[in-house]
């Protein structure tokens, strides 16, 4: 598999995806490397933390012409690479190969968009078949996600997952005895993982209005900070206006990452470098807009839809 | 700097809400057997698309409903004269619901682009079911005219027109029986903000100072000004259908105002990301609220909340009534909010 190759490819303006045969290749590949991974991935700072992409190939560039390119800079992203932006192919195959040709600088874990399910009504399993002219890279690359990790430590002390916390988890060695291997099921600790959310003022944890996962309040948070001994989550999941969100006197951050989301929210995108300062974590933010139009192309869609929709 | 609004695509606007209104009645949302026959490339659109014209449709429903039962004591009955309304399909929807039955007449006139009027009629002419509660169609019912063919049957009436020319609208409604004096209700679901403010409101006074009673339910879009209403503006423009009326009126209090000034008596506005927030709490009294708030909750996974709640803010229903007899109270609230 010539990676160098692949990237070249994708990293052309504009990209060109992967020939069908190519991107079940990698997705294999990848899958072979996962499979011997834990659920809980091992970090080490410095590391830039990156939310969700969806698909927004033209500020993922911008991403690394302002976080610093990969190898360089050590990326650990939270999910959702795919859905809602017209280029979730390009994005998740950029990051695949990212992934294979540097196993070591960036870490891929699961979003709640990971799935067969969800992909088939945001966009991705559209895509594909408009792409390839069938669903075979579809299911090579929704095969692959039911291998990505579920969560991660930085430093043992910063735990990073996709959506939040789960009422069936109070212990990470929990995550990490896990079955994986699936699809993202309707319900339980795994679904709680990838689609849930903090919420400022409830105190009890109630079933998420997303209709998967639950949303939970600071004493959640409290205890599994204390009784994992760690001082932050990090998550992604909710769309951000400013980039980020600080909740529970800066224990909890959501960090998002595409900017002006789906061509129509008008927000600014963040990611968060976390990294050792006199022998302390330290976390700064570092914060952007979406690419310029000129950099970007929109592609023309054969389809009645008009993207961005609104109610016309 | 703003594009030039592109008749076509003002024009295309209503094709837009018509396969986003299939797709919300294609997922449960709720029920239209009409709409299916005004969409050509059936695909299915995003959930917040399937909820948001749910709640569009439901809104603008219970309003009209409003209207309705307040002029149940109207002896020559009432009317209602839709703007712009596209490939709407209330009319049929109320027919088949029998609602139209609560007043003792109600005549139904909708006025549109020539081209669209002429789409919707090769439509009828291909479906029975939309065929059947046109009285005399076709022979008594269509009509050639200068503008094109339009529909005159005693109680469906499809006009070709241009909003923006007050003049001829005017003509066309006398001649063709409108009746100044009953209570007439006019609606623009997402119609008035594409026109010139200037021509837009010359339309309300017209409409205010030529009828007796007249009663309006609008849906537009408001606030331009945060960084979602001024991405808005920019998309919109760029798709050719600008939002020419909301700068000058880009806000709910600034609406409000303009309707007072116009000469509507009685105005009251609600923002839709309220009424979701308290959908349930203005059903009928007869339907379980909070069984049709679950019932929608479960139709379909929901990943785009924030976002929801973004667009839904920057949307809102009016209403408005021009009336000295009947009293404030009865009007100046909607959906007892």
């Amino acid at each position: 598999m010539d990676l160098d190759w692949c990237l070249e490819k994708l990293t052309k303006n504009p990209p060109e995806v992967l020939p069908e045969q190519v991107v079940k290749g990698i997705t294999e590949q990848l899958k072979e490397a996962l499979i011997y991974e834990s659920n809980v991935a091992m970090v080490e700072s410095p590391v830039s933390v990156v939310g969700d992409l969806h698909g927004q190939y033209y500020d993922l560039v911008e991403l690394f012409r302002v976080g610093g390119e990969c190898p360089e800079t050590n990326y650990l992203f939270l999910g959702n690479y795919v859905d809602r932006g017209f280029y979730s192919v390009e994005t998740i195959s950029l990051l695949v190969c990212l992934k294979l040709h540097y196993p070591r600088r960036i870490t891929l874990l699961r979003g709640n968009h990971e799935s067969k399910g969800v992909t088939q009504v945001y966009g991705f399993y559209s895509e594909c078949l408009r792409k390839y002219g069938n669903a075979n890279v579809w299911k090579y690359f929704t095969d692959m996600f039911n291998y990505l990790q579920l969560a991660a430590l930085i430093d043992e002390k910063i735990f990073c997952v996709h959506g939040g916390l789960s009422p069936s988890i109070s212990s990470i060695n929990q995550i990490r005895v896990l079955d994986r291997f699936q699809e993202i099921p309707p319900e339980g600790a795994l679904t709680d993982l990838v689609w849930s959310d903090p919420d400022a003022v409830e105190q009890e944890t109630k079933p998420s209005p997303r209709g998967a996962g639950h949303i939970f309040g600071s004493q959640l948070v409290d205890k599994f900070l204390q009784d994992n001994k760690i001082n932050h989550i990090i998550r992604s999941n909710q769309l951000c206006m400013d980039g980020h969100q600080v909740l529970f006197s800066g224990k909890l951050i959501t960090i998002w990452s595409a900017p002006n989301f789906c061509y129509r929210c008008g927000n600014v995108a963040s990611i968060l470098e976390v990294f050792k300062a006199n022998n302390s974590l330290t976390l700064k933010y570092n914060t952007y807009t979406a690419a310029p139009e000129n950099e970007r192309i929109i592609p023309s869609l054969e389809t009645t839809k008009e993207i961005p929709d609104y109610f016309k | 700097m703003k594009n030039q609004s592109n008749k076509e695509s003002v024009r295309g606007t209503g094709n837009s809400a018509a396969l986003c209104k299939f797709s919300s009645v294609k997922k449960g949302y709720y029920a239209d057997p009409f709409i299916q026959y005004f969409v050509k490339k059936k695909e299915p659109v995003e959930p917040i698309m399937n909820r948001g014209f749910y709640m569009r449709v439901h809104a603008m429903d219970r309003l009209i409903s409003q209207f309705l039962n307040a002029n149940t004591d109207s002896s020559e009955g009432v009317q209602i004269i839709q703007l712009g309304g596209g490939k709407d399909t209330t009319f049929w929807r109320m027919r088949l619901s029998g609602e139209n039955e609560v007043v003792n007449k109600l005549v139904w006139y909708e006025i549109d682009f020539p081209r669209t009027i002429q789409e919707k009629l090769r439509i009828i002419s291909r479906v029975p079911k939309l065929q059947e509660p046109i009285v005399g169609w076709p022979k008594k019912a269509l009509k050639k005219t200068s503008k094109g063919i339009e529909l005159h049957s005693p109680d469906y009436h499809l006009i070709c027109g241009d909003l923006r020319d007050t003049e001829n609208l005017h003509k066309s409604l006398q001649e063709h029986g409108v009746n100044f004096e009953i209570p007439t209700l006019f609606i623009s679901e997402c119609v008035l903000v594409y026109v010139e403010p200037n021509l837009a409101d010359k339309l309300l006074s017209y409409i205010t100072e030529t009828f007796k009673l007249p009663f309006l339910v609008m849906y537009e879009p408001t606030n331009p000004l945060d960084n979602f209403g001024k991405q808005m503006m920019t998309n919109l423009s760029k798709m050719g259908c600008p939002l020419l009326a909301i700068e000058q009126y880009n806000s709910i209090e600034s609406q409000i105002k303009r309707f007072k000034k116009i000469g509507f008596n009685y105005v009251d506005v609600k923002n839709m990301k309220l009424l979701w927030d308290t959908l349930g709490k203005w059903e009928p009294e007869n339907v379980d609220g909070q069984k049709e708030r679950n019932r929608v909750i479960r139709l379909e996974w929901f990943d785009e909340l924030e976002e929801w709640n973004m667009i839904m803010s920057h949307y809102f229903v009016l209403w408005a009534a021009k009336n000295d007899q009947i009293s404030q109270e009865k009007f100046i609230k909607i959906f007892g909010l």
